[in-house]
Formats: structure tokens, sequence, C-alpha cells
């Protein structure tokens, strides 16, 4: 059994011009709570409905749960539960009624998870589908997901439109139900604080390209914000400086890897360390897929080809 | 599942069809039956039920069936996918052809149920009228060109229809009408993913192919395979054309058409993004 419950290798999506994955490699281990994250339109939706078999690859290939996408698709939906971006359902059904529908696909089912669900979540399980408000309906395709008891979990923008105590239980019951037990979940969002707040590991794309992958407290250890002040600070910078930010003797460094290494470096050259910190996520995030020119804003370096993804 | 789901979702069309067929078979042999046993026409009692059979089978039966087709075709898993619950659907652990093929079986016996309803009840009510009358059915005997339309006089037309129109095989052909207009508005339904689209190109290609066939069969004298008229072929023809199979063969063929756009139609659903 692999380690991983999603791999791709080099997975492609063209529409005639447009590159909306352009040879992804994702590695996505078992058990973890992986935060997918990136702009709108760096391509994450696309590459989760091509892993749930929506839309066929153009090229490259992917594996699910050991099972490759999409000749062995059926096999993969029976172990997998998928929200999708679009929050919909057949309209005309009830809770209930879907309940009841969703149920004989799965031989995971539980319905003991659903009313768990339905209670902690408030869903009001007796109404249509079309006549639920956009956070009741989300709340019922969370439901659908999680009473499945699958091996696999993956969630596109699961929170959009949820209130924040909603919010709060889902994340919960994420982290209680599925990674307590083991299951990985595979979640994209542009609510970077919800991500930081539940994932163990989290890969940042842009342009259908992987900028980032790696465990989350690596990325706290690894990138660290130096403050510097002297007369002579240095701008000629080394790979391992992501941003220099210079305002008159001051000099906010931006650094991957080997941060001790270039403190001491500046000590050495007269430079006086005011500050040195690890940056949140929201900060790496926008370092990365931020795009101005290197230099002008602090950006330096900050390209898919600069960052050889971490694992 | 998904039987139910489909069911769920026509339930109410063919609730509506059933009534209109059944109310409007009661109504037909009723109140048509009366004017002619015992109204001013007073024609042979067997021979006016016939005649209420086969004008109600041309007059009502045949385009009844397009529209019930029509109507049960455009409702399949291109339209869930077009609309809301595609991704939803899409992503239960089942292939797409299982969903195609489900939802196209399950207007395949709505049609059933509803043609047998409504030949039970129309049975009833010729039993009811002149009791058991099927014993006797005539059999089209005017072999050779028609000369005379069935609509001239009406002390012939009755005569004259029945010798025309092989009974059996029109009404085979209110059936296949019903399963290949169903068939086409399905495949087109998730070929555009609207109900409403596969409807209208379903019209449109109806009507074309209807309007072409008279055109031909009018100036090229040529006759395309036509199921509303297949019940006259063997008497109405003006003569052979080159592709002449015997009625039984084309409405077989035409079965075999039907249960191609299911084919087409699952074709189209694999090969293509959700």
């Amino acid at each position: 059994m692999s380690e991983f419950a999603i791999l791709t290798d080099g997975l492609m999506k063209h529409y005639s011009e447009t590159r909306a994955v352009d040879g992804l490699h994702l590695h996505v281990p078992r058990g973890s709570l992986y935060g997918f994250l990136g702009r709108n339109g760096a391509g994450k939706t696309t590459t989760i409905r091509t892993l749930m078999g929506l839309l066929r690859p153009t090229g490259g290939s992917a594996r699910m749960l050991d099972m490759r996408v999409p000749e062995e698709q059926i096999a993969i939906l029976q172990r997998t539960a998928y929200v999708s971006e679009k929050k919909t359902l057949p309209s005309s059904m009830t809770g209930a009624q879907l309940v009841r529908f969703n149920r004989p696909y799965y031989r995971s089912w539980s319905d003991a998870s659903a009313a768990k669900c339905a209670q902690r979540l408030e869903i009001p399980m007796d109404q249509q589908f079309k006549r639920l408000s956009l956070g009741n309906r989300t709340k019922l395709c969370l439901l659908m997901a999680l009473a499945q008891g699958a091996e696999l979990l993956i969630l596109d923008e699961p929170t959009l439109g949820l209130d924040p105590v909603i919010m709060d239980e889902l994340l919960k019951l994420l982290i209680e139900d599925y990674a307590v037990e083991g299951r990985t979940v595979f979640l994209s969002s542009h609510r970077l604080a919800e991500v930081e707040r539940v994932a163990d590991w989290v890969g940042i794309i842009d342009h259908g390209k992987l900028l980032l992958e790696a465990r989350l407290d690596d990325i706290r250890t690894e990138y660290c914000r130096i403050n510097a002040s002297g007369n002579a600070l240095p701008v000629n910078i080394g790979p391992q400086i992501l941003s220099a930010v210079f305002s008159g003797s001051l000099c906010e460094y931006v650094v991957r890897n080997d941060a001790d290494n270039f403190v001491a470096e500046l000590r050495s050259q007269g430079a006086t360390i005011l500050d040195v910190s690890p940056l949140n996520l929201g900060e790496v995030f926008l370092l990365l897929v931020r795009k101005e020119e290197p230099c002008t804003s602090g950006n330096v370096g900050a390209t898919p080809a600069a960052l050889s993804p971490s694992t | 599942m998904y039987f139910w789901k489909c069911w769920r979702d026509t339930r109410r069309a063919f609730s509506i069809y059933l009534i209109l067929a059944v109310g409007g078979t009661l109504l037909w042999f009723m109140g048509m039956s009366h004017e002619l046993l015992r109204g001013s026409v007073r024609a042979a009692p067997e021979e006016a039920l016939w005649f209420l059979v086969v004008s109600g089978g041309l007059a009502f039966g045949l385009p009844f069936a397009a529209v019930m087709g029509l109507g049960l075709g455009s409702r399949s898993v291109g339209t869930e996918v077009g609309g809301e619950g595609g991704d939803f659907l899409m992503t239960r652990p089942r292939s797409r052809k299982y969903f195609v093929w489900v939802g196209w079986t399950v207007g395949l016996a709505e049609i059933a149920i509803l043609l047998a309803v409504t030949a039970l009840v129309a049975l009833a009510a010729l039993y009811y009228e002149g009791g058991a009358i099927w014993r006797h059915m005539p059999v089209a005997t005017h072999f050779g060109p028609v000369t005379q339309s069935p609509t001239g006089g009406q002390a012939v037309n009755i005569s004259l229809l029945l010798t025309v129109v092989d009974i059996p095989l029109l009404l085979a052909s209110v059936a296949v009408i019903a399963i290949v207009v169903h068939g086409l508005t399905y495949f087109l339904s998730v070929l555009t993913r609207s109900g409403r689209r596969a409807v209208t190109y379903s019209l449109v290609l109806i009507l074309a192919f209807w309007t072409c066939a008279n055109l031909l069969d009018r100036w090229g004298h040529f006759s395309l395979p036509n199921i509303a008229t297949i019940s006259l072929y063997r008497t109405h023809l003006q003569g052979p054309p080159i592709w002449y199979l015997a009625p039984e063969l084309q409405l077989i063929g035409w079965l075999v058409l039907a249960v191609a756009f299911p084919v087409a139609a699952q074709r189209v659903l694999e090969r293509s993004d959700i």
C-alpha cells in the first residue's frame, strides 16, 4: 500500500490554449489533512474535478488510494467522498430523501454519522434542497460526504457560505471524525486561517503548477522574516533569500532555509538584527503567488523555478 | 436507487400522460360510438367500432405517442449534468453507462405502462359497446394503389379505411413511434444537456423528416421509411421503393434505431467532461 492517498505525476488538463492544470506533481500522504491553496483560477477545482473523474486529464497520470484515475474510477468513488465547489444536489429532494438515495451506494455509509452531522450542523432535513439557504445547502452537501465514511474526503471550498459558528463545528467534525480516525482529508480553500488551523500538509498551486508542497510545521520553521538595520546591508541576494524590502537603513528579508547562517552573515557585515520571526501560512502564500517583479515590493525569487518543493 | 430518482423526476409527466391517455380514450370511444351507433351515421356496429380504433389510432394515437416520447425522453442524466446535481450524481460509484441506461429504461417502462393501460381501457370500452369484437378483426384487403382518399365521403370512408389499414401494424406503430421519439429525445437531451433544447431539436428533426417524406412521396415518387404510415404500406404504396422491406421488418429496424439512441448517448456521456 502506497503511503500516499493521492499521487499525481505531471497531471495536465488543458482547454485549447488554457493550461488549467499544467504538469502537477501532488503527494498527499495517507492520514493527512491536506490544505490545497491557490488563487481564483489557479487550477484547484480543475485538479479536483479531474481526480474525481468529472474531467478527463489531457496528460500525466494520477492515482488515488493506489488506484488509477480514471481507469478505476468506480472503485475510487466507492472509497472517496466529495463535496463540489458548486454545492448542488438534486434540487427537489429533501435532506432525508437524499440520505435515502445516497445510502445504498456505499457499504461504509453511516446513518448514525448522518444524524450526528445533521444535529451538530443544524440542518433542516425535511426541506427540499432548492428551498435551503446557501449555508444549509453547503451543510447538507457536507453531511452527504461525511456520512459516507470514506477513506478519502475531498472538499472543494467547503466552508463557503457558512457562518463562523457552523464553520467552527465543521472543522471540529473534520478533525474529530476524520483526522483522528486516520482518514485523509484533501481540502481546497481560500481561507488560509482555517486551513492553517486544521491542516498538517499544504500544497500551493498557481497557474496550474504546484509552487510548494510541505508539512505545515516545516513551513513555519523554514520560512523566516529577518528585520535588520545597517549601512551596508547586502543587496546581492542568494537563492535562499526570497524577499528583501529596503526602507532607509532598515531591511526586511524573507528567508527560506538557513536563516541562522544568513543572520550570522549579516552580523559579520556589521548589521544589527532587530527581529527574527517565522512566517505564517498567509504570508508564505502571498509571497509565493504575488505577481510583482523581484525586489520592487519584496518578492524576490518567489517563482516556481526558484522554489523546489520541500517534502 | 437511481431507478427511484428517475421515477420521481418523471412521475408528474407520467401521471399527466396517463390521465390524458385514459380520459381521451374513454371520451373517444364513448362519445364517438354513440354518434356512430345511434346517431346520424348509423354504421354497422362492428365496423363502426373498428373504425373508431383505426381513426383514433391514426388521428390521436400516433401524435400522442410522439408527444409522450418527447416528454418522457426530455428527462435524462444529461439534463442532470446540465443543471443542478450533475457533480453529485456523476461522483456516485456507478459508471456513466449505468446512469444512461437506467434513465432510458425507466422512460421505456413508463411508455409501456401508458400504452398497456390505454389499450386495456380501449378494450374495455370496445367490449362495453360491442362485446368481444376483436374476435373478428378486419383484415386489410385493398392491395395496390389507393385512388380514393380515405377522407372522402363518410359512407365510403369507414369501409375503405378498414380495407387499407393493417390494424395490428397500426397498433404496433403507435408503440414504436413512442419508443423511437423517446430514444431520439433522450439522446438529444444527453447531447445538449437540456430537456428544452432536446424537445426543440427533436421536433425540428421529426418535422423535417415528415416534410421530406411527404415531398419525396408526392414529387419524387419515392417513399422514405415512415412509422406513421407503416400500417398503410401493404395497400397504399404506389410501387415498391428500392429499400422496400416488409412492414414488420421496418418496425424492427425502427426498434434497432431506438436502441441505438441510448448507445449513442452513452458514448457521448463517456467521452465528455462534466
